[in-house]
């Protein structure tokens, strides 16, 4: 099963750009004097810059990586690039059984899923203070309604004025905005407050932009009418922190996911990374983020699937998910719905805005399509229709080069503007419909 | 749309100056007049909000742009992923050319996968090392350079396609006509001659330059029938650059006329001073120069400046003439033609035209000769002959090398070990690696670190540092190693060695290889 990983899936685990790097220039077996294959673990032994060589192990079935260096990433470069090296020098490896610290840690990892959940539940017990919190929530609502009543203001006042004046306006004024409804607490709004100098240039987009800006202030004065569904999205827009640890409590839903695509987003000090996951019709996004310079959590392999248990936040269009314990045992990718077309994934989209209207991306698998390119490059499908596509040019020359223009299916992410491609197939996905 | 244009047009001037429009007949019509706030700019924005939403939600695809060409059939086949399994590991290394090359030998071109990374590189490294990338790419690779310009020095011409069209070269830049020359010059040599007698004299001086680039770069005997258009250029055109440039090239043809005229020259100039019995018996000569008065019309256009003195002339013509030409009109031999040069302290000078005509075709075992007669005069000139001793150490012949190589081995003179093993094709004999590693060894053995030029450092100087680079990808792949270095050798000494094991043991994996999976 772990055959089937590939350098680019591999990669895909890799805590930061630096350690995919590196793990490319170790994975040469002269610098690995141990290389063994027990079957469920590879180990080996890697010259490091100390004197004694660090012991890299990796437990096929997550794959999870352990290594004696001091690297506090996860996984490091060693045990990426000890995957890499069985990727390509397999048949090289050694047969001889993982010395004792491997097997302890191997040990470890079955006992861990109880550990885990003791660990929650002390976390738990740690937050329950009902009295702290209710006046936390409230003192925030009100805050929140403070700052989305500036916003709604400030917006009329734009459009008592007229948008050709706009542009004229100072940057500060914008600024001041969105840092206004940062301070209340309402960080989704200021996000697309601070979004608006860019669109100055086309007065269509602006007035849209607006628009929903003023939907969320206008939804949170009339928020009683709305579902509890409706409100969690509402509230999902404005900011509102995920209870990440309230949804771990509750049972979620088991299976196998296939991990279908990784996006890596540097924003001003902070990465984000999403990841799709997909279970028959569901689609799953998770989310993970580390202030600047920190590794993320280990990811997942893209192009393949796992076990695991993913918990939906509460949404009239189910989306947004939290890992719940540890996923593992990867394998191939598991029947999938067929891919679309163009018009089928705008429908789909209608579909999910009509549900949600904050819905800022979801992602698709299409198929068979071709990619054109040219300023934008283009998808186009065999209707004859094109929709435009966002992002690094390299990765697209790279599925150009592989498919020789010939029709792929794609998996990415469609913002309401652009698609934009995560991963490719040029058969169908990996063999198989 | 159609309910959007009027709402945007009040948005634009405000509501304080226009009034709200009302929809109607369109689809959206009825809801958006439901929507009524307390005043017009809040109404203005929640239909705006609904108008959005419907745009975004109500997209439709957009008629498809043309699709380009499929990329055409391959002729060759796939290289087998026992090969391909190293070329991440040698991507951007000095290793990768060697790899590449294994793969043209064995027919056989690069995964697509590994397409934008190899045309990347190309990008970036120069003429010599993409020669070595063109062959491996395949029709899917060429195709693919149509699609980033930063791939674009690679477009040229198709495979097999020997012709050049007016309207690619018109439209090409400075460095496209040159890659444009350079790949029909490699399709068909003849065609590219004529092809650039044709199209020289039109071209900028900065294009003339390029492409009398790409023959000084890749001269071939057969572009002796180039002497006419060189003659030419060096006689009428405008740039000085170009007309020197035309002159080297001349002067790699033994028999030009240009050649002639500088060894006539140098005859008329030289006189022969009586020898005595002594000298007679052990062949010297010892000449006299004097300053020809005769009018020569041709001296401005040889790149002769006017001189005052015999021996100053002297030099100009022996540094700018074929040194073949030379001993055959004045019936001197290479060691005679070298005492020559250093009667009159023109040795450097020699040194020059031999510097001229190295890295082509024509430089021959004359030349050889020359070179090693050299070699005392340079040793013995100080350090300001260093340079040139290191230029003619790789030009040396092959018998005067082994000899130079023993001695050098033997003093551990990486100075003068550099320049010779430079001039050796890879992969070094199995031995000559072998004392090369334990050499290595034996330099690096105290080393702390590249930098640290200090007691303990002092064996490992930069040529050696230049020395490992060139056995990494030089030395033969299953040298054995040298003993290993003592418990208490520093750590960059120990790691540096281990790097350089690492890369042997690369390469041996990498013949090995290709020798099992080829055809």
């Amino acid at each position: 099963m772990s055959d089937a990983l590939t350098p680019e899936t591999i990669l895909a685990l890799a805590p930061d750009a630096g350690s995919a790097a590196n793990a490319r220039k170790l994975a040469t077996p002269g610098k690995w004097p141990t290389l063994n294959d027990t079957g469920s673990v590879l180990w080996g032994e890697c010259q490091g810059s100390g004197k004694n060589p660090y012991l890299t192990a990796v437990d096929l079935s997550g794959p999870v990586a352990k290594c004696s260096c001091p690297s506090r990433k996860f996984p490091c470069k060693h045990g990426l690039a000890l995957l890499l090296l069985h990727a390509s020098h397999g048949p090289d490896f050694g047969s001889q059984p993982a010395p004792e610290s491997v097997q302890t840690w191997l040990a470890g990892r079955q006992n861990r899923a109880e550990k885990a959940e003791q660990v929650s539940e002390v976390a738990v017990r740690k937050e329950a203070d009902p009295g702290a919190q209710a006046k936390r929530r409230a003192a925030r609502k009100k805050k929140v309604t403070a700052g989305l009543e500036g916003l709604h203001l400030f917006l009329k006042d734009l459009m008592r004025d007229g948008l050709a004046s706009a542009s004229s306006r100072p940057y500060s004024d914008w600024d001041t905005q969105a840092a206004r409804l940062m301070d209340a607490q309402a960080s989704g709004a200021a996000r697309r407050v601070a979004h608006i100098p860019e669109l100055l240039g086309s007065p269509a987009a602006l007035l849209a932009h607006l628009g929903e800006l003023a939907l969320l202030a206008e939804g949170w004065v009339n928020r009683a009418g709305l579902s509890e569904e409706e409100l969690h999205d509402l509230r999902a827009a404005l900011g509102f922190p995920l209870d990440a640890a309230g949804l771990l409590e509750t049972g979620g839903i088991r299976g196998r996911w296939n991990v279908l695509g990784q996006a890596l987003i540097q924003e001003e000090a902070l990465t984000v990374r999403r990841t799709w996951l997909q279970n028959a019709s569901q689609m799953a996004l998770l989310l993970d983020f580390a202030p600047g310079g920190r590794p993320l959590p280990p990811g997942f392999p893209v192009g393949q699937s796992v076990e695991a248990e993913l918990v939906f936040a509460p949404s009239a269009f189910s989306q947004r998910a939290v890992l719940k314990g540890e996923a593992g045992a990867s394998g191939q990718l598991a029947d999938a719905p067929p891919p679309l077309n163009l018009t089928e994934l705008l429908s789909a989209h209608a579909d999910a805005l009509a549900l949600n209207p904050w819905l800022e991306r979801a992602a698709y698998r299409l198929g068979p399509v071709r990619v054109v390119p040219g300023e934008p490059w283009a998808v186009v499908d065999e209707t004859g229709g094109s929709l435009p596509l966002t992002g690094d040019v390299r990765p697209l020359l790279k599925l150009l080069g592989e498919s020789g223009g010939g029709a792929v299916s794609l998996f990415g992410e469609w913002d309401g503007a652009a698609f934009g491609v995560l991963k490719f197939w040029t058969d169908a996905l990996g063999g198989r419909k | 749309m159609s309910d959007f244009t009027p709402l945007l047009a009040t948005a634009l001037v405000g509501t304080s100056r226009a009034t709200l429009p009302t929809p109607s007949g369109t689809p959206l019509s009825d809801a958006l007049n439901q929507i009524k706030k307390g005043d017009a700019e809040a109404t203005l924005l929640a239909r705006a909000a609904l108008l959005g939403l419907a745009t975004r939600a109500g997209r439709m695809p957009e008629p498809a742009p043309p699709l380009p060409e499929p990329a055409p059939a391959e002729t060759l086949p796939e290289a087998p992923a026992r090969v391909t399994r190293h070329l991440s590991a040698v991507l951007n290394t000095s290793m990768l050319p060697e790899w590449l090359s294994l793969c043209a030998a064995a027919g056989w071109r690069v995964p697509p996968s590994h397409l934008p990374d190899l045309l990347d590189w190309g990008g970036r490294v120069n003429e010599e090392l993409r020669a070595t990338l063109r062959p491996v790419l395949g029709e899917r690779g060429r195709w693919l350079t149509g699609f980033s310009p930063e791939w674009r020095w690679l477009r040229g011409l198709k495979t097999g396609e020997a012709t050049l069209d007016e309207e690619t070269w018109e439209e090409a830049t400075e460095a496209g006509r040159e890659a444009l020359f350079r790949a029909l010059r490699s399709a068909d040599a003849a065609r590219g001659r004529d092809f650039l007698t044709s199209h020289f004299k039109a071209e900028k001086a900065g294009v003339r330059k390029r492409l009398l680039d790409v023959l000084t770069q890749d001269w071939q005997p057969e572009d002796a029938v180039l002497e006419s258009l060189l003659e030419e250029t060096i006689l009428s055109d405008r740039s000085e650059d170009v007309r020197g440039q035309a002159r080297r090239l001349l002067q790699r043809l033994p028999g030009s006329a240009f050649n002639s005229r500088m060894a006539e020259r140098v005859k008329a100039m030289l006189g022969q001073e009586k020898v005595g019995l002594l000298g007679k018996l052990t062949g010297q000569r010892k000449y006299t120069l004097s300053l020809v008065d005769a009018p020569d019309a041709d001296l401005k256009r040889d790149g002769l400046e006017p001189v005052k003195h015999a021996a100053e002339r002297l030099r100009q013509l022996l540094s700018a003439t074929h040194p073949g030409t030379l001993m055959t009109a004045l019936d001197l031999k290479p060691a005679e033609l070298v005492n020559l040069a250093a009667q009159f302290e023109a040795i450097r000078e020699l040194t020059l035209a031999l510097h001229t005509l190295a890295h082509s075709s024509v430089h021959d075992d004359e030349c050889a000769a020359v070179a090693d007669a050299l070699l005392p005069h340079l040793r013995g000139g100080g350090p300001s002959h260093k340079p040139h001793l290191s230029q003619m150490l790789s030009l040396i012949s092959s018998r005067c090398r082994d000899a130079e190589l023993q001695m050098a081995l033997g003093n551990q003179d990486a100075e003068a070990l550099l320049p010779l093993l430079r001039g050796l094709p890879a992969p070094w004999p199995r031995e000559l690696s072998g004392e090369v590693l334990r050499q290595l060894a034996r330099a690096i053995r105290k080393a702390e670190s590249q930098y640290a030029y200090g007691d303990k450092n002092a064996e490992w100087t930069y040529a050696w540092i230049q020395i490992l680079e060139l056995a990494q990808t030089h030395a033969a792949p299953n040298t054995p190693r040298p003993p290993p270095l003592p418990a208490d050798a520093p750590e960059y000494a120990r790691q540096t060695l281990a790097v350089l094991y690492a890369g042997l043991d690369l390469r041996a994996q990498m013949h090995a290889d290709f020798k099992e999976t080829r055809p």
